[in-house]
């Protein structure tokens, strides 16, 4: 049902040209509603739910180190799962890629710093 | 003064390592690399440029002598292109370090005032078309910092807060 209502979302999202449908046909419900979201974000679905946890883990535990590891946590398993190096994906952001790698560089950076000489 | 400059010196240092950590850290299911791989993440992988100091800033490469040539000719020629690539990559290195904070600025924002050329050469600095040659001008922000290092080096050097 919460796949469902996800998929209706991202069709309202992406208007009349509605993709994941062979994937949903195929029973890969996950990669399905990735495809849809992705679709409609054009690409940056991945940088928005990593803004989200970055967001998240800042405001509940106000460490920018908690806050790194989570990032460096997502980018792993999206880096591992199936959806990074599918290629019938329709849309993939080499741009998205390179925005999480400045917000962790910029992170651990910052960590280091005022972790040797603050 | 002089605090805040060599804290921008440290502050580069460590996002140098940072990078260098975060583009090994993050690898695929395969083992390669996402961030530092060309067809992924349209970025040149981590130290994979080493050699154009040698090649292309030197302009031109040493090709195997034929047989009327001169072979001191190539030696001399190999010679001219190690200490030239040497002294190259030495300002480079002096610019990655010492003025590393500048070029992040230019990597992140440069972009975005792409289209307005005068005022990204204003900071940014750009190379000008004079005659044949291309003539480096140093941009406002480098020029800034480079006025930190000179304060800060006479307050080393004199031990006395000239800018207080």
């Amino acid at each position: 049902m919460l796949w469902f209502i996800l998929m209706l979302f991202g069709l309202a999202v992406n208007g009349t040209n509605a993709t994941g449908w062979s994937q949903l046909y195929s029973g890969d419900i996950v990669t399905a509603a990735f495809v849809m979201y992705d679709t409609a974000f054009q690409g940056w679905t991945i940088v928005i739910l990593f803004l989200i946890y970055q967001f998240l883990a800042y405001m509940k535990t106000r460490t920018l180190t908690t806050g790194w590891i989570m990032g460096v946590l997502v980018t792993s398993l999206f880096a591992a799962s199936t959806v990074m190096s599918a290629t019938g994906l329709p849309v993939f952001k080499p741009l998205a890629l390179q925005v999480m790698f400045v917000i962790l560089v910029i992170e651990f950076a910052g960590i280091l710093y005022y972790w040797l000489w603050k | 003064m002089n605090k805040a400059i060599f804290h921008l010196i440290l502050f580069t240092l460590v996002l140098n390592i940072s990078t260098g950590i975060i583009a090994l850290l993050v690898v695929d299911i395969n083992g390669n690399q996402i961030f530092g791989s060309n067809d992924t993440g349209l970025m040149p992988s981590y130290n994979s440029n080493g050699t154009q100091y040698f090649e292309s800033q030197s302009s031109g490469v040493v090709n195997p002598a034929g047989v009327t040539e001169d072979k001191g000719n190539l030696v001399f020629r190999l010679l001219d292109l190690i200490g030239l690539g040497f002294i190259n990559k030495l300002i480079s290195i002096v610019d990655a370090y010492m003025y590393g904070f500048i070029n992040l600025l230019n990597t992140l924002f440069g972009f975005w005032i792409g289209g307005n050329q005068a005022l990204y050469a204003l900071l940014f600095g750009v190379n000008v078309n004079i005659g044949s040659s291309y003539i480096p001008i140093t941009g406002v922000l480098k020029t800034i910092i480079t006025l930190g290092y000179v304060l800060a080096g006479i307050e080393l050097w004199t031990n006395k807060s000239i800018t207080d």
